[in-house]
């Protein structure tokens, strides 16, 4: 693990975010989808870490959590230097190309991550019956009526303008995958709506996220880590978005 | 450690219906003594308040004095708002406690003034540096208020010049806080500490004033100067709570320069922004109303 965090405007705003949150994320850095330790994590060396988590308080830590994620960022591009850490953006860059997602480096990290999720939501869209599916556009106000590819199309254009539906599938998809993979969902204070929600598309959001992982481009130790690492990464941020820090 | 005697109000020796007056609206504290308010349909001074001396250190923050005095301030059903606004203004009025405060202002202000050459920043550093004066002279005419009747004109003076300086100062206040981004780090946490130092200070100071005007039988207008003067306030602590919300925005979309300098001062903000004793001190008291011969005492 680099010891230093590397200077990262994409990953300062870690230090606002939810202690489980970070939870969440720091332990996909540690532990596979068994609950074991992976063999190249490097944070649970950290007498700073390993104090903060003793005392569950991951908010002090947020550094060392942010400085392994951006070690195992290092191990997925074959252009770093190994070992050392890479960027928030350039991670983000990498794991949408892998999913084939169309965005360009010069889009505002947010934007990137909006469409990441909504990626993602695509994918799990499919796997929702019909009826939870006009349920959830009226939540975000798209016609109950659109139905198919068009009401799909609504969804994306609607997770991708930010706003209250970026933020919803942020968290809706941050759930399923933490359920996914660590068989436990995120712990959050959120209204009913959204609460009803999380369980509802825990199940699609799974099975997209376990069916990425059989993808051969993505099967990598590390992209097991950094891709749901930025899926929780993205999620705090659109959580962060909604909330006063002061 | 700075040890002073302060004398705070013994509240087991107040009267029972003092202490219900004071729940009820009836009575209002002014300087050491109870009266009739004008809302209590009597007139005149009820009760000398009896005190008691403690010792503090006024090195210390306000919460860890208030701590050392939490054993005062309980003794009796007086409302906390209430209590904490007597001790407060008697640790301000009292105490070195303000002077400490606004020595280190000073130093934190001659660095400042000498690396940051932001006329702005400049012309801020010398209203502030007039009103801590003003406000120090004010505080010695408070100290001793045997002597009222020859301070009297000075402290009319005073109190002119510390509307126009206070005014001054809060409306400067706000370029001062829009300017953090523009500095360099280390000057950027100094502006920082420094603006935290006068949002934390100004309610002392705003009191300071409203005890002068109590202290010259000016009722009304110690009631004006709070409930104008802390209307400002709360404006401006608005603003920069506001502003430090924007600021974090910006660090979560990666847009913001201060995301260390945020991080690092979050504890100290989120303090700041929550402080009860300035909302004690700021709380509205009712208006005394004074028997007719203390009136034409006043006149004097």
């Amino acid at each position: 693990m680099s010891t230093k965090y590397r200077e990262d405007s994409d990953l300062n705003m870690l230090a606002y975010a939810d202690n489980e949150m970070l939870k969440v994320l720091a332990n996909y850095l540690l532990y596979d989808k068994d609950g074991k330790a992976r063999l190249t994590e490097k944070l649970s060396l950290s007498e700073s870490f390993k104090k903060a988590q003793n005392k569950d308080d991951y908010k002090s830590a947020w550094k060392y959590i942010a400085t392994e994620f951006q070690h195992f960022g290092g191990d997925t591009l074959v252009n770093a230097v190994r070992g050392k850490g890479v960027e928030y953006k350039e991670i983000l860059m990498d794991v949408c190309g892998k999913l084939s997602i169309k965005v360009d480096e010069s889009q505002k990290t947010i934007e990137i991550e909006q469409a990441f999720l909504a990626s993602i939501f695509e994918k799990s869209w499919k796997d929702m019956n019909e009826e939870d599916r006009r349920d959830f556009q009226e939540s975000v106000g798209i016609d109950g009526k659109l139905a198919g590819p068009a009401a799909l199309a609504a969804m994306i254009a609607a997770i991708n303008a930010g706003g209250f539906a970026s933020y919803q599938v942020a968290l809706l998809v941050a759930n399923g995958v933490a359920k996914a993979l660590t068989g436990k969902g995120l712990q959050l204070a959120v209204n009913a709506g959204i609460a009803r929600y999380l369980s509802i598309f825990a199940g699609p959001v799974g099975i997209a996220i376990t069916a990425l992982f059989t993808i051969p481009m993505i099967t990598g130790t590390a992209y097991r880590v950094t891709l749901p690492a930025v899926v929780q990464i993205a999620a705090m941020r659109q959580q962060l978005q909604n909330k006063e820090c002061f | 450690m700075n040890f002073e005697a302060i004398f705070v109000v013994d509240w087991s020796k107040v009267k029972d219906e003092v202490i219900a007056g004071l729940a009820s609206g009836d009575i209002s504290i002014r300087r050491g003594l109870a009266y009739w308010s004008s809302a209590s349909g009597k007139n005149g001074i009820v009760q000398h308040l009896p005190f008691l001396e403690q010792k503090i250190d006024a090195s210390q923050n306000m919460e860890h004095i208030l701590k050392g005095l939490a054993g005062v301030k309980s003794a009796v059903a007086v409302s906390a708002m209430v209590s904490t606004g007597v001790i407060v203004a008697a640790i301000v009025v009292q105490t070195i406690y303000l002077g400490r405060k606004l020595d280190r202002l000073q130093d934190t202000m001659d660095i400042v003034s000498k690396d940051v050459h932001s006329q702005n920043v400049l012309i801020f550093m010398d209203k502030l540096s007039d009103y801590m004066g003003t406000v120090e002279s004010a505080r010695e005419l408070l100290i001793n208020s045997s002597v009222i009747d020859q301070t009297k004109d000075i402290a009319h003076i005073h109190l002119a010049e510390l509307a126009r300086q206070r005014n001054a100062l809060m409306s400067l206040l706000d370029n001062l806080i829009r300017y953090i981004p523009n500095a360099t780090d280390r000057h950027q946490n100094l502006i920082l500490d420094f603006t935290n130092s006068v949002i934390e200070l100004l309610p002392s100071t705003i009191r300071l004033e409203a005890e002068l005007y109590d202290q010259l039988g000016k009722f009304d207008m110690a009631n004006h100067v709070v409930k104008t003067a802390g209307k400002k306030y709360w404006k401006l602590v608005d603003f920069y709570r506001s502003w430090c919300n924007q600021q974090a925005q910006g660090v979560i979309t990666g847009e913001s320069n201060v995301a260390g300098l945020l991080e690092e001062n979050s504890d100290k903000l989120k303090r700041l922004f929550k402080l009860d004793f300035n909302q004690a001190l700021l709380a509205e008291m009712p208006i005394p109303q004074i028997a007719s011969v203390q009136r034409d005492l006043l006149k004097v």
